[in-house]
């Protein structure tokens, strides 16, 4: 017991375990406030809002599943190379001879495809619940860019695993860029900015006008850094705005 | 509230902990027993490979330490020692320019050790000759068996999974992976399917509608359509011939085509407008001659060394027409022309010009057409109505019937069927299996559409490859051939690119088979000529030209092959003119003189001998030459010229080559090696006696040597055949040295 | 009722849940549920992190190949005397391509790395010297690969050489041994 208690008054643990556990108001209340998981949440929260029932946390769990990703996407990171000669089998040696190397792919795979369900029931959610309304309208607004960057970040990392499904998906995907309209190099108009398959968006998305190396990189890094980025910036937005604008959708 | 309390969770919450706790543990559980189980498969046949490995090596040493050798002791101890020492872990073969990361061998194990050579895979060694030149560390293995080298278990390191294009090849097929390295086969040691595969390609006539590796300068394999008319004495016979030309000759290269018989209508009605106009006026009108005669022509002119005439025994090779049904088949005037110069009707036959008389010429003529099956003649026995001559032209060139078969004056037609590199290119998804029941294998789609294609006819898919006659072991060398036939993109140091002499020599076999030269003569001691087996007398049967080269100068052999002029007087079969182009020639020497051992090929020099010149020999040297020449009577067998009377007392037969010839016609070297000894070099059984040596290498004479050097040389420039000595001749004058007058 | 505002660091009074009996049945329940409850997510995030942390050490690395089999015993029998140094003969067939010498001495077969100690050019092997000198800066170094003369500090390296069960000897040029290390680890083969 002595031990105990010299630990537990000692100055790094009572830096670290502010308070203890006893029953008190102050106590749950410090419970959150000295968490920075539950922090998330406003100091106080009105009981209603808890309900499961009430928004089925949709929007938590798209951010669990980002969580995910995050997580195994960096341990993927560490044996996959975006090169052409090398992705391919670098995803084949992650499945075969990396230590749980199929199961975290799995996870990401599988955790990618949850996050887009997700966010669309969520976004189904807010619109039945009517959650969009001011003063929540800019929320919804950083709502539709997050659901944007996620369904990139979906199309980003379907090129990674370098097989045919991905090729022929981002073929068929950046030839869209290719249709736009003015910006394309086989959309309408496109004659009246002087622009060929050498200046369009297709060639800006792939670097290249046909899906090879420079465009696994480009989708690597926009994958990896520049669209993780924006979802974590834009995610601390929507959060700041759910407080900002009256708590967790209810009735205001 | 008490502050002795706790802050606690809702029983709902604190029961959903429990459930969510539950599934985590369980879920980490599966899964760390997936995993386990992976790593279990290969582990365990490294544990195995570990066990019977220290096992064996335990007793080598025992054997050893009763043998008493202490180094060998010693070394087994080593290699026991590093094999306790090695931690069980996953092998692998990495090749930078190949992009191969093998994992083969982390079950693999015993590839390269000799103590596993009776075991089951996956524990068996790798047979060690191939591994010579392609050492695993070098070369990996999926390189050459194919399948996934980064899988680890069974299923998916042999590649037997959904969407991976090359699984692990069956050992049959190994060797058609030889083609994405090598790009000549031929002769490759190891590579025999393949390269028995790529001669039956060539000698099928495949080529004619798939394009492939294999020469480009091969001819059409067939006959040419134009003159069908002038040649062909009955619809009904062509009719009879495409509904099943085995029926009619059981081993023709024909293939059947699958056609309803109203088409068969439409094509032979087309075939039949296919006018010569060339050869309508050519075509001599001639009377025929006596058939009996012409039987013995048929013999002693040599047809018979190509072609048979009897239904059930095949010819020299299968592309030599069989004659069983000339009679039925063919008109009148038009097999005397081509008898008499075959060239003259078609100038890209291979058949050659024969040296016959006018009368030999009928007489064959006549007998040829008392050949036919009464069966056959009665079949013929009908009219076969007027076809729709547009239907069979179409039907013709959607057939592919021009792939082997010429048109004069018309442009080539693009090959109807799929080139060969194309097959290798393809993925499974790719192959149409329609609806048969063929397993989904590369191999299985490939055999099976060997031999009969017809089951993957669709609606949709028509499929007009005709059926071909071939055995089992065809169907897996031509499949060996065909699997991955195009050089796969490696760096170049993978790659072995054809050399010259493997083409050369490629051709050079083609050719003797290709102009039948074995139907006649001895190409490579032990074979036996065709012709030897109808002949009565073994004298009576064309020369042998085993080693020729190193017998003959080149350039004469170059001509006599350009316009071959009668040197043996006493066979009726002549060296008859082949078609044979520039080239052709020149490399059908090279090709004779690569036949020869190796040791005898770097003595020989091709193309050219060096000539000797007479002005470095003394006088005295060539007179001697000639005494001897005289005296041993030469010239009794050897005749002044051809033309010329029978010496008295000799029957032709016993006379052999004017020895006039031998200066332009013979090597120096060889004139020598033949005196030394003639059987050694003209062949067991030759006319020739031993004049210098015993057979048993003793001296008959004295001075040997210096009487071959002396004799042969007098032969390289002798101006005309001397007479033989006379008696007042023998008596020598011997000239005594005046040393005062020096 | 303890104040609200009490000092969050104080100690607990005592533990709770315990009658004079001992552990009451629910408190007994509640315990267990939180040690199993607690006790499988700690087993999770311990095992997660060791797994983890295999996880970073690959089970296997892939490098070019490295191995060249320079025949057997027989290839290096000479029947030279040894030199001063012991040495009998220096194959320099490998020195273009792979870059060692193979040196047999009286009792021993062994691998040269043919770079030179100073600034690592490639050293020549001169027969009627009998040493290796090095083109650069004039490094001279003794058949066995001791140097004596230029600017070299140490006498050459070797490479691992090795028998395989087929009594190949084989060199992996990607192991390379100071001569110190050499005669300790006797990364050599020994010949009778």
């Amino acid at each position: 017991m002595m031990i105990v208690n010299r630990i537990t008054q000692s100055r790094v643990w009572t830096s670290i375990f502010r308070h203890n556990l006893d029953d008190k108001p102050r106590n749950k209340g410090l419970a959150v406030t000295s968490n920075v998981f539950l922090h998330i949440h406003p100091v106080t929260t009105r009981a209603s809002a808890m309900k499961v029932r009430f928004t089925f946390c949709m929007g938590g769990l798209t951010f669990l599943m980002f969580i995910v990703e995050v997580v195994t996407g960096i341990l993927l990171m560490f044996y996959y190379r975006p090169v052409p000669e090398y992705a391919y089998t670098d995803m084949k040696l992650i499945e075969h001879t990396v230590h749980y190397g199929m199961f975290l792919r799995n996870m990401h795979r599988w955790a990618a495809h949850a996050m887009v369900i997700l966010v669309m029931l969520h976004m189904l959610r807010v619109f039945l619940t009517g959650s969009y309304k001011p003063p929540r309208e800019f929320n919804w607004v950083v709502g539709v860019l997050l659901l944007t960057l996620t369904l990139l970040l979906s199309f980003t990392g379907y090129l990674l695993p370098w097989d045919q499904i991905a090729f022929w998906a981002i073929t068929v995907g950046s030839k869209m860029a290719a249709a736009t309209p003015f910006l394309g190099s086989e959309g309408p108009f496109h004659e009246l900015l002087k622009i060929n398959e050498y200046n369009d968006m297709q060639y800006l998305l792939l670097g290249d006008n046909r899906v090879w190396g420079n465009a696994l990189l480009r989708f690597y890094v926009l994958h990896c850094v520049l669209l993780p980025v924006m979802c974590t910036v834009f995610i601390a937005i929507h959060f700041w705005r759910i407080r900002k604008d009256g708590g967790i959708s209810r009735p205001l | 509230m008490k502050p002795s309390h706790k802050i606690k969770a809702k029983p709902g919450i604190r029961a959903l902990f429990v459930v969510f706790t539950l599934m985590l543990g369980i879920t980490l559980f599966l899964v760390g027993a997936g995993e386990n189980e992976k790593q279990n498969q290969w582990q365990n046949y490294q544990i195995t490979y570990k066990a019977l490995s220290q096992s064996r090596l335990t007793e080598k040493r025992h054997d050893a330490e009763q043998a008493g050798n202490a180094d060998a002791v010693d070394q087994y101890t080593r290699m026991l020692t590093d094999m306790s020492e090695s931690p069980e872990k996953m092998q692998v073969v990495f090749l930078p320019g190949s992009q191969s990361r093998d994992l083969c061998m982390t079950c693999h194990m015993a590839m390269e050790n000799p103590l596993f050579s009776a075991d089951a895979h996956p524990l068996k060694n790798h047979p060690k000759e191939i591994l010579l030149n392609h050492p695993i560390s070098n070369y990996g293995c999926t390189l050459c068996h194919h399948g996934q080298g980064v899988g680890l278990t069974v299923e998916k390191a042999h590649g037997f999974e959904e969407n991976w294009e090359s699984p692990r090849l069956p050992l049959a097929y190994t060797q058609a992976t030889c083609f994405e390295c090598h790009d000549n086969v031929y002769g490759l040691k190891g590579a025999e399917k393949g390269a028995a595969g790529k001669a039956l390609f060539v000698e099928k006539g495949c080529y004619g509608c798939h394009d492939a590796r294999v020469r480009p300068d091969l001819p059409k394999f067939s006959t040419p359509f134009n003159g069908i008319p002038q040649k062909i004495a009955e619809k009904a016979w062509l009719r009879e011939w495409i509904i099943d030309p085995k029926k009619i000759r059981p081993a023709t290269l024909m293939p059947t085509f699958r056609l309803t018989d109203a088409q068969r209508i439409d094509l032979v009605s087309y075939l039949f407008t296919m006018n010569d106009s060339e050869l309508k006026d050519h075509l001599s009108k001639n009377t025929m001659g006596a058939a009996q005669k012409g039987k013995e022509v048929f013999i002693q002119k040599a047809c018979v060394a190509c072609h048979s005439e009897k239904a059930d025994s095949p010819g020299q090779s299968r592309r030599v027409p069989l004659l069983s049904d000339a009679g039925l088949k063919l008109k009148d005037d038009w097999l005397i022309t081509w008898i008499t110069d075959p060239l003259s009707v078609n100038p890209d036959t291979w058949m050659p010009k024969l040296d016959l008389t006018d009368d030999d010429a009928r007489n064959l003529a006549a007998y040829l057409k008392t050949l036919g099956s009464d069966p056959l003649k009665t079949s013929l026995a009908v009219t076969v109505p007027d076809g729709d001559n547009g239907a069979g032209k179409s039907l013709a060139q959607s057939l592919g019937c021009m792939g082997c078969h010429s048109i004069k004056g018309s442009v080539e037609p693009a090959k109807v069927g799929v080139s060969v590199s194309d097959v290798a290119d393809k993925r499974m998804e790719e192959l149409p299996f329609g609806e048969s029941d063929v397993p989904h294998t590369k191999w299985d789609w490939l055999s099976n559409k060997i031999t009969k294609p017809e089951i993957y006819k669709t609606k949709d898919m028509p499929m007009a490859m005709p059926n071909f006659d071939l055995t089992t072991q065809d169907v897996e060398h031509l499949t060996v051939f065909y699997l991955f036939n195009r050089l796969k993109n490696l760096p170049e140091t993978y790659l072995v690119r054809e050399a010259n002499e493997e083409a050369m020599e490629e051709k050079g076999e083609w050719m003797l088979a290709h102009f039948n030269c074995r139907g006649c003569h001895t190409v490579v001691s032990g074979e036996i000529p065709r012709i030897d087996t109808f002949l009565a007398k073994k004298s009576l049967v064309p020369p042998r030209i085993v080693d020729e080269t190193e017998k003959v100068q080149p350039v004469w052999l170059y001509n006599y092959l350009n316009r071959p002029f009668p040197m043996r007087p006493w066979l009726s079969i002549r060296m008859p003119t082949f078609n044979i182009s520039y080239d052709d020639k020149t490399l059908m020497i090279d090709y004779m003189h690569s036949l020869m051992p190796g040791d005898k090929k770097t003595k020989v020099a091709i193309p050219f001998e060096t000539a000797l010149v007479k002005t470095d020999y003394d006088k005295e040297t060539l007179d001697m030459g000639e005494y001897r020449f005289r005296s041993d009577k030469c010239m009794q067998c050897h005749p002044v010229s051809f033309s010329g009377e029978l010496p008295e007392g000799k029957k032709l037969e016993d006379l052999s080559i004017d020895l006039m010839l031998a200066k332009s016609r013979l090597r120096f070297d060889w004139i020598r090696n033949f005196l030394r000894n003639p059987d050694q070099y003209a062949g067991a059984g030759t006319k020739m006696p031993f004049v210098f040596y015993t057979p048993d290498k003793a001296a008959r004479i004295p001075d040997p040597e210096d009487w071959i050097m002396r004799t042969s040389l007098f032969m390289m420039f002798m101006d005309k055949v001397p007479e033989p000595l006379k008696a007042e001749d023998t008596t020598r004058k011997v000239e005594v040295f005046d040393f005062d007058s020096y | 009722m303890s104040s609200p505002f009490n000092h969050s660091h104080a100690i607990p009074e005592h533990s709770t849940g315990h009658t004079d009996e001992g552990l009451s049945r629910r408190a007994f329940l509640d315990k267990s549920i939180s040690v199993f409850g607690w006790g499988v997510v700690a087993t999770t995030l311990g095992v997660g992190l060791f797994e983890n942390l295999r996880f970073l050490y690959p089970s296997v690395v892939f490098h070019p190949p490295s191995k060249y089999i320079i025949g057997g015993i027989h290839d290096f029998v000479s029947d030279e005397k040894p030199d001063q140094y012991g040495v009998i003969s220096v194959d320099t067939r490998f020195k273009k391509d792979h870059r060692f010498f193979v040196v047999r001495d009286k009792e021993r077969i062994f691998a040269l790395y043919a770079r030179c100690t100073h600034l690592g050019c490639t050293v020549n092997w001169f027969e009627d010297l009998n040493i290796f000198k090095c083109p650069c800066h004039g490094s001279e170094f003794r058949s066995n690969g001791h140097e004596f003369a230029g600017p070299a500090p140490r006498p050459l390296d070797r490479h691992h050489i090795s028998m395989d069960s087929e009594k190949r000897i084989i060199v992996d040029t990607a192991l390379v041994y100071s001569q110190k290390e050499f005669e300790k680890q006797k990364i050599y083969i020994r010949v009778a």
